[in-house]
C-alpha cells in the first residue's frame, strides 16, 4: 500500500502532464516499451533464449503500455 | 473432423469480418529463431518456430491460440571433471537431441482503461513436463500518463529421473537418457517443480518524447531443480548426480527509459537490471537500443548492444575436489561467474493499407529480420585453467498478419 501511494506521488509529480494530442511520438512503435504486437513476441522469443544460458531472470519488462493513447 | 474446424473456423472469420467496420479484428504472428552455439565443448542448435493467432470477435475480448517448438540439437557437457586425480578440468560431453512441443490459449478483455489477460500453457518434451497458467492485468491512471500492470503465473511441471536406490546425494546416479520417460517403469520416476512468479510494472510518461518504466519481479522455485544428466566427480567411487537446493527464490528489479532525439528522429532506449537469488548468485545487466525509420515510414532499423555479468552462486566450484562448497555441488555454468556482452541489428518492414483493407482482408503486414551476435565467457569454469569462452549467433525471422 505505501508502495502505491509512493508510486501515485511520484506519478502526480512529474513535470509536465502529457496530453492526448502530444502523444503521437509514444503511441510510435519505436517509443513503446518491448515495441508494437510484432516486437514483442518477438522480444517474447529473444527472452527465451537468453534466459536459458544466464542464471539471472526477471524483470525484463511489460510490453506495450506507456503511450496511454489507447 | 478437420472439415469441420475448418466450417467452424470459417464461419468465425466470417462473423468475425461481418460485423460492423471496426480495427483489428484477427491477427498472425509467425516466427522462427535460429541459436546456434559453437564449439568448444557443447556445440549447439536450436530452431524455435511459433504461431500465434488471436481473434477478436467483439473490440473488447481477445480469444489467442498458439503453438511453438524447440528444437534441439547438439552435445552438453555431461560430467565435469570426469577425470578425477588426473586432469581435474576435463570435460566429457554427451549428444542432445530433442523437441519440446508448447501450446497454449488465453482470453483478454478490454476495458476503457483496464486489460485483464489469462492464459494456460502445455509443454511436453522426452524428459520434461509443464502446465502452467497465468493472469496479467494493467490499468492506465491520471490522465493515461501512467500504467499500472501485474502480472502472476504458476507453473506444474515434472522432470523424470532416475529411481535412486541410494537416497545419500553423494551416491546419486545421473540419468543416462530420456528413453521410457513418464511410461511404467520401476527404473525411472518423475520428480515435481513448482514455479511461482509475480512481477508488477509502472511506466510513466514524462513528457512528449521520455518515458520510463520499473518493474519488479519475484520467482519461487520448489522441488527437483537439478539437471538429471549432469554428474560433478566430487571425490566419491563414481561421479555423481549434481545435487542443488531444492529451493530457489529469485529477485529481479530493472528500470528502463525511452527517449526520442527528435534533431535525429531517433528513439534511444536504455535498460538496466539488478538480480539476486537465494543461491546467491548475484547479476547486473544494461542494455541501449537505436530505433529510427529510414527512407520511407515503414522501415524501421534498430541496432542494440547488451552487457551482462554475474557471480557464481554460493555452492559453485570449478573444482570440488579442490575446493568443496558445502553439500551441494553443480557442473552447471550457468551457476558460475560468468560474462556475456551481445550486439545486434535488425530490420522490420510493416507498411499499413491506407484505404480500406489489401485483398479485403489485411489492414497491416509486418516482416522482420534480426541478427545478434553473443560473446560468452565464463570465468570460473575453467577447461585446463583457462575461462571457457563460446560465441552464438541468434537469427530471427517474423512475419504478422493484421485482419
Amino acid at each position: 500500500m505505501r508502495l502505491f501511494i509512493l508510486v501515485l506521488a511520484i506519478s502526480s509529480a512529474a513535470c509536465v502532464t502529457v496530453r492526448p494530442q502530444q502523444r503521437g511520438v509514444l503511441s510510435d512503435a519505436i517509443m513503446q516499451f518491448g515495441g508494437n504486437e510484432h516486437d514483442s513476441v518477438e522480444h517474447a522469443h529473444f527472452r527465451h533464449a537468453i534466459d536459458n544460458r544466464e542464471g539471472a531472470f526477471g524483470a525484463e519488462g511489460v510490453s506495450g503500455g506507456g503511450c496511454g493513447c489507447n | 473432423m478437420q472439415l469441420r474446424l475448418v466450417r467452424a473456423a470459417t464461419l468465425l472469420a466470417a462473423f468475425t469480418m461481418t460485423t460492423a467496420p471496426r480495427g483489428e479484428v484477427a491477427s498472425f504472428h509467425g516466427r522462427t529463431t535460429y541459436y546456434s552455439e559453437g564449439t568448444p565443448y557443447g556445440k549447439m542448435t536450436v530452431i524455435n518456430p511459433s504461431t500465434v493467432l488471436t481473434v477478436k470477435p467483439w473490440e473488447s475480448f481477445g480469444i489467442t491460440g498458439g503453438y511453438s517448438a524447440d528444437i534441439v540439437s547438439g552435445a552438453s557437457i555431461k560430467t565435469r571433471n570426469a577425470a578425477r586425480g588426473q586432469n581435474p578440468d576435463a570435460v566429457s560431453s554427451a549428444s542432445v537431441k530433442d523437441t519440446r512441443h508448447v501450446v497454449n490459449g488465453g482470453l483478454s478483455f478490454k476495458r476503457k482503461l483496464s486489460t485483464l489477460q489469462a492464459g494456460y500453457n502445455y509443454s511436453t518434451e522426452n524428459d520434461y513436463r509443464s502446465h502452467s497458467v497465468d493472469v496479467f492485468g494493467k490499468t492506465e491512471l491520471l490522465q493515461k500518463t501512467v500504467e499500472l500492470s501485474i502480472a502472476y503465473s504458476h507453473n506444474w511441471d515434472s522432470v523424470c529421473d532416475r529411481v535412486q536406490i541410494d537416497p545419500d546425494p553423494t551416491r546419486r546416479l545421473s540419468l543416462d537418457n530420456s528413453v521410457g520417460c513418464f511410461k511404467p517403469s520401476d527404473k525411472l520416476t518423475t520428480r515435481p517443480i513448482a514455479i511461482d512468479a509475480i512481477q508488477g510494472g509502472w511506466t510513466q510518461l514524462w513528457s512528449p518524447t521520455f518515458a520510463t518504466q520499473a518493474t519488479y519481479s519475484i520467482q519461487i522455485m520448489n522441488g527437483f531443480l537439478s539437471n538429471p544428466y549432469r554428474e560433478v566427480n566430487i571425490g566419491v567411487s563414481s561421479p555423481a548426480q549434481e545435487y542443488v537446493p531444492a529451493v530457489r527464490v529469485r529477485q529481479a528489479a530493472g528500470l528502463k527509459a525511452n527517449w526520442y532525439i527528435k534533431p535525429l528522429k531517433t528513439a534511444f532506449r536504455i535498460g538496466g537490471r539488478l538480480y539476486r537469488d537465494t543461491w546467491d548468485v548475484r547479476a547486473i545487466s544494461g542494455e541501449a537500443e537505436l530505433e529510427r525509420y529510414v527512407f520511407i515510414d515503414a522501415l524501421r532499423l534498430r541496432a542494440r548492444g547488451r552487457y551482462y555479468a554475474q557471480g557464481r552462486a554460493a555452492f559453485y566450484s570449478d573444482d570440488y575436489l579442490i575446493e568443496p562448497r558445502g553439500v551441494y555441488f553443480t557442473g552447471d555454468r550457468e551457476l558460475s561467474s560468468m560474462r556475456t556482452i551481445l550486439a545486434g541489428v535488425r530490420i522490420a518492414y510493416g507498411p499499413s493499407a491506407t484505404h480500406g483493407r489489401w485483398l479485403g482482408l489485411l489492414s497491416k503486414v509486418e516482416a522482420s529480420l534480426g541478427l545478434d551476435y553473443i560473446w560468452f565467457r565464463y570465468d570460473d569454469f575453467t577447461i585446463n585453467g583457462d575461462p571457457l569462452k563460446k560465441t552464438a549467433l541468434v537469427g530471427t525471422f517474423g512475419l504478422s498478419l493484421t485482419f
